[in-house]
């Protein structure tokens, strides 16, 4: 029994990873919590249940990666139009965007649980039960975060990206196209939050307040182990995942919800992230 | 009455910026602190005001230990720095700006300043004034409702000091004021800082025009990599071999 | 004289709004229903104007302490029975403690922390509230909850009470701003450093006006209880929360009326959308673009001359328009 609570722990964790590592990467490289990342995987999810799989799932993605690009252009445009000491007004903006995404997914396809088929099948271990639909989940997060950490470490792009996040000062005096990876990396990152999008359309199930739920998910995820990075975040990810799992089986119905918003209060309140993450360049 | 730091030792990430430094302000005393660049004169300045916290040492109001203080009740007991870039709003007028100096020794409470009272808007008329005064005295500006952004950086400088001053502090530090102000300027800033010690107030100046400080002082302190390696009277300061050595590769410094 | 113009310019102007609304509503009574509800919104969005705006600390909770508010007054006038004014302490002061409590922790970190703590705040009232099982109603809510003893059912009277408290405020505020602490407060926007410099208690003093605020929050909670007569998890929202912050910043973050404004040109606009559901398309989309354009609201593009900036020494005008021939604009 302990088994299966803790696979779909793993389960549910691989989706989380997935909104929460797109998360990370745009905010060690742009400094932007980027709150509309929920939207990103709730449209994507929302487009592969109308279309149903595979292509669905190839539309949303797509579709998420158009989002991503939106919110692209609006941070360009904050840092064309004004000097910013700090990300503040970008996050707000990122929220507003959020937002208004939630009300086109309700004005479109209204309060409606979104699902798209699942891989059927399962495999009995003991007395758990555990689905290939999980196992599809773990394995395609698992691999995703693998071509994500090589990418980062060897492609052209990642590497740009990389040395965007380390300091953008320094790498546009490299000569590095800073503006344009930092776009990219909105539009990268979107695609992945799509994908786990897709996979929660298949899993769990999503409705238009979904957005901001796996906005909560994907920063406390990249918080909780108090760490920038994508690594500690898809690690939280799984955490967070694995932690939902046990508290329902252990906590009153429904109060499993509020727990990565709580986390990230008491996290954040600790003071256990360095300031610096948060304010980007302060006089 | 002195403000001191005592022996102190400090280092940022495993890099020592200060050692074993002890600088006394007294009243009515100008001390300059003088030294090259990254001498660690702005950090002791910070550790003075507890901006940073030295690993040894300790910082001391007439023997009272105020090494915990942090910075805003280290300024409520009559100490008042200036920064070395200004740090302004610059959309607040000038008669804002040098009113702000007031906050320390008359801010109402909280509750109090919610509601006006009669007495309130008196008192508030008396220190409208008394700023007035003071940027005549600094010749700020013939306008006192005109943006701190109109001000020239000079200007802003001596608003700066225009500030500490307004707070009637026990200990002045100023840090870097005359860097990039002219010649007539600097004749005010002088003036300004003499009367304060004429006043009892303490001051600390810290300057790399080291002949306005030597003029200036009645004592001076000079610190390289660290350390102090000269202490005493303006003269005998500057003619010192490694304060030259140190600033000018050997060469006599005109006082 | 000097102080004669930072009062025209505030509570002058809103006084005479609320007096021509009042004609207004003689010819068209629904009006003061939607008043009514503007003046709920102004008692959220002013005080974080307060602590936003002339304080830079940005707060995505006004709706959970509203909530916390309108629950607590909801909660003991039915259950309890008691008398809604006795509930009207409790529904201010809780909200209060709380945020006072949660801030101390928090406000060391800078601004971007705050905002996501306050929205996670959201979050964790909300699903309390829903979990609350009997207590709180669950996701039905309370309802029953009696009217104001003095109001009874008249709209009419609900709008001149509340925006009685909205003028209040707004001497309050004017007063806060004109004195020294007003400058602290915008030297805690400009510069947290700064302010410590000049003798501020950083800490201290925005942990107070974030409790205030949630006080405040918490009263714009007890009426909009006893004013529905019902009230539910998703009645003051985190949804709620970003529309007060879209009211401050369209409206104009650094004026005293620009937060009124705000709440004014969100009710209003909302009433002609065509449902709730696209509120945060069109709410969501100008906050955005205002954000981008104009980060200090609608308010800067009135003329410098006519806006009342709540300035602690409010200057002649012939004064003003010297400054202004001499070129001392930003």
């Amino acid at each position: 029994m302990y088994l299966e609570i803790f696979a779909n722990g793993l389960f549910l964790g691989a989706i989380y990873a997935l909104f929460a590592v797109p998360m990370s990467v745009i905010w060690v490289t742009t400094d932007v919590i980027d709150v509309s990342v929920g939207a990103y995987a709730v449209v994507a999810g929302v487009v592969a249940a109308a279309f149903g799989m595979p292509y669905g799932g190839l539309l949303g993605v797509a579709a998420a990666m158009a989002l991503g690009a939106v919110t692209g252009t609006i941070f360009l445009g904050f840092h064309t139009l004004r000097t910013m000491k700090d990300a503040m007004p970008i996050v707000l903006a990122t929220f507003a965007f959020m937002l208004l995404m939630e009300s086109v997914i309700l004005v479109t396809v209204g309060t409606d649980n979104q699902f798209v088929d699942t891989i059927p099948g399962i495999v009995l271990l003991g007395d758990s039960v555990i689905g290939y639909q999980g196992l599809f989940n773990l394995t395609l997060s698992v691999v995703l975060m693998l071509a994500l950490t090589v990418a980062l470490k060897y492609s052209p792009v990642g590497l740009r990206m990389k040395a965007c996040a380390i300091s953008s000062k320094n790498a546009s005096l490299a000569g590095i196209a800073v503006k344009r990876t930092q776009f990219l990396t909105f539009v990268l990152c979107a695609a992945i939050a799509g994908i786990g999008g897709v996979l929660a359309s298949m899993s769990i199930g999503m409705t238009y307040a979904s957005a901001f739920t796996f906005t909560t998910i994907a920063f406390s995820s990249a918080v909780v182990l108090g760490q920038r990075g994508p690594l500690p975040a898809f690690l939280g990810g799984l955490l967070i995942g694995l932690t939902e799992s046990f508290s329902q089986a252990v906590l009153p119905n429904g109060w499993a919800h509020a727990v990565p918003a709580a986390l990230i209060i008491i996290i954040l309140a600790s003071g256990r992230l360095p300031s610096a993450a948060f304010s980007g360049a302060r006089p | 009455m002195s403000f001191d730091a005592r022996n102190i030792s400090i280092a940022f990430g495993g890099l020592k910026v200060l050692k074993d430094v002890s600088v006394s302000v007294r009243s009515g005393v100008i001390t300059g602190l003088v030294g090259p660049n990254g001498a660690g004169k702005t950090t002791l300045f910070n550790c003075l005001t507890g901006v940073a916290h030295p690993q040894e040492g300790t910082v001391r109001i007439d023997n009272a230990d105020i090494s915990s203080f942090p910075l805003h009740q280290r300024i409520q007991l009559g100490v008042s720095r200036t920064f070395q870039t200004p740090r302004l709003d610059l959309d607040a007028s000038v008669l804002d700006a040098v009113m702000m100096g007031f906050y320390s020794r008359n801010k109402p409470s909280l509750l109090g300043g919610f509601v006006a009272s009669r007495g309130r808007q008196a008192r508030e008329k008396a220190l409208r004034e008394q700023a007035e005064r003071l940027i005549a005295q600094f010749e700020l500006t013939s306008d006192p409702y005109q943006r701190s952004s109109a001000l020239s950086l000079g200007r802003l400088r001596l608003l700066e000091v225009a500030r500490a001053l307004a707070s009637a502090p026990k200990f002045l530090l100023l840090d870097e004021p005359a860097a990039g102000i002219d010649e007539h300027d600097r004749a005010l800033l002088g003036r300004a800082i003499r009367l304060a010690a004429a006043d009892r107030i303490g001051v600390l100046l810290v300057e790399h025009n080291v002949g306005f400080v030597a003029e200036l002082s009645h004592h001076m302190v000079a610190l390289v990599r660290g350390q102090i390696v000269a202490e005493g009277n303006p003269q005998s300061v500057v003619q010192d071999e490694q304060v030259m050595t140190a600033y000018l590769g050997g060469h006599r410094v005109a006082a | 004289m000097n102080s004669a113009y930072k009062w025209i310019g505030s509570v002058g102007v809103l006084v005479l709004a609320i007096a021509w609304v009042s004609v207004l509503a003689e010819f068209q009574r629904s009006i003061y229903s939607t008043s009514t509800t503007v003046g709920i919104f102004a008692l959220l969005a002013l005080p974080l104007g307060l602590l936003y705006g002339q304080g830079g600390t940005v707060s995505l909770a006004q709706g959970a302490f509203a909530a916390i508010g309108a629950y607590t007054t909801a909660i003991i006038s039915t259950r309890f029975n008691l008398s809604p004014m006795l509930s009207l302490l409790p529904a201010v002061v809780l909200p209060a403690l709380i945020a006072f409590v949660i801030a101390k922790p928090i406000l060391r970190l800078p601004e971007l922390s705050l905002a996501l703590v306050t929205l996670s705040i959201g979050t964790v009232v909300e699903v309390a509230l829903q979990r609350g099982g009997d207590f709180t109603g669950s996701f039905n809510g309370i309802n029953g909850i009696p009217t104001l003893p003095f109001v009874g059912n008249s709209r009419i009277r609900a709008h001149f009470v509340i925006w009685t408290v909205v003028v209040v405020l707004v001497i309050a505020y004017v007063n806060y701003m004109s004195s020294l602490r007003g400058r602290a407060l915008n030297a805690v926007r400009t510069d947290h450093l700064l302010a410590e410099a000049m003798g501020v208690n950083v800490a201290l003093d925005l942990s107070l006006l974030f409790a205030i605020t949630a006080g405040v929050a918490g009263l714009g909670g007890w009426f909009y209880a006893h004013t529905l007569g019902y009230v539910a998890p998703d009645s003051l929202s985190i949804a709620v929360s970003a529309n007060v912050l879209f009211m401050v910043v369209v409206g104009g973050r650094k004026s005293v009326l620009g937060p009124i404004i705000g709440a004014l040109i969100f009710t209003v606009a909302s009433d002609f959308l065509p449902g709730t559901e696209s509120q945060g398309i069109f709410f969501g989309g100008i906050l955005i673009l205002v954000l981008l354009f104009s980060p200090d609201g609608l308010m800067t593009l009135v003329p410098r001359r006519w806006r009342q900036r709540v300035a602690a020494s409010p200057k002649p005008l012939a004064v003003t328009q010297a400054v202004q021939t001499t070129g001392a604009a930003r």
